[in-house]
């Protein structure tokens, strides 16, 4: 695998989170949209650095899919915060994947950076869900017991399943 | 790897010194138990030379069993919120520090390890951050039995 299918990897899985913070925003409490609205944000800015990067080789980033689809319905608040909590995982399981799969310095820095943010973000939204359970992780972006598997080697159908575009009509 | 033992032997003090932390402290004590595990299984697979401690790998279920609490010191030592301000400084600073390991690792599984334990520490300072700002500072951790504690009359 080259840097550039890496970095397009990185980037479906950008493209999906932001998505997914678009479809679970509106079931959040207000206070929780806000901070919801700043991580899309931030996956919006990191996938701009991921797409630079791309451009920097030469090469046109991927565009983002038309639609995707969610792993569940998300009807609530519970479910929202869990579809967040699932993004971040995803975005975690993604960089470390990243990590594993270049020595290129330039996106291992970023990498890092992200797996960082997303595992952070990760936890709070699994605080919010809830409190009192252990929110921490010893390896962020590996697979957890009882959680839904995340560290995949094709990260983006770890968050969000790209749909295929519908026909044009 | 000496900073996970150094952080490890760091938490069981913490813990001693702050015990009404210790389910925080003690789910912290264990990724960095298994950090340490993982860390040295990965070292051991490229020094053949050098032998893994028998513990469970970064693949292995966490388990965050109660750890004993040790007795607590007849000396006070620093209050709970500056017990609690050291360790989130400490992790901030491993953070960093793992990170650039992983930047520069040589193999891709061990840049993928370390930057997993970054991440988690980085996690780590921001729960402790978030415990912090619910400890009043004021009161001490440990209150030993022969020192009179707040608000008690000389």
């Amino acid at each position: 695998m080259t840097d550039v299918d890496v970095l397009q990897t990185l980037l479906a899985t950008e493209n999906a989170a932001a998505y997914g913070y678009g479809v679970l925003g509106g079931h959040l409490a207000s206070a929780e949209r806000t901070v919801a609205s700043q991580a899309e944000d931030a996956h919006l800015a990191r996938r701009d650095a991921v797409a630079r990067l791309v451009r920097d080789r030469g090469v046109s980033p991927t565009p983002a899919a038309p639609g995707y689809v969610v792993p569940g319905p998300v009807a609530d608040r519970t479910a929202a915060l869990t579809l967040a909590a699932r993004l971040e995982d995803g975005a975690a399981a993604a960089y470390r994947y990243g990590l594993a799969a270049t020595p290129n310095a330039d996106i291992r820095r970023l990498a890092v950076a992200a797996l960082q943010d997303a595992a952070v973000r990760a936890v709070r939204w699994r605080l919010l869900l809830a409190p009192t359970a252990p929110a921490t992780r010893p390896f962020p972006g590996e697979a957890f017991p009882g959680e839904p598997p995340s560290a995949s080697p094709t990260p983006a159908s770890a968050s969000l399943t790209s749909a295929p575009a519908p026909p044009r009509s | 790897m000496a900073a996970e033992v150094s952080l490890l032997a760091g938490y069981d003090a913490a813990i001693t010194a702050a015990p009404t932390l210790a389910a925080v402290l003690s789910a912290i004590r264990a990724d960095h138990a298994a950090h340490r595990a993982a860390l040295d299984a990965e070292l051991a697979r490229r020094s053949p030379g050098r032998t893994a401690a028998p513990q469970p790998s970064s693949g292995t279920p966490a388990v965050r069993p109660p750890l004993a609490v040790p007795t607590p010191s007849p000396v006070a030592g620093p209050d709970a919120a500056t017990t609690v301000q050291d360790l989130t400084a400490t992790e901030t600073a491993n953070a960093a520090a793992r990170s650039d390991d992983a930047i520069v690792a040589a193999a891709g599984p061990l840049a993928a390890v370390l930057g997993s334990v970054a991440a988690s520490e980085a996690v780590h300072a921001t729960v402790l951050a978030t415990v912090l700002a619910t400890v009043p500072a004021t009161v001490p951790a440990t209150v030993p039995a022969t020192v009179p504690g707040p608000g008690t009359p000389p």
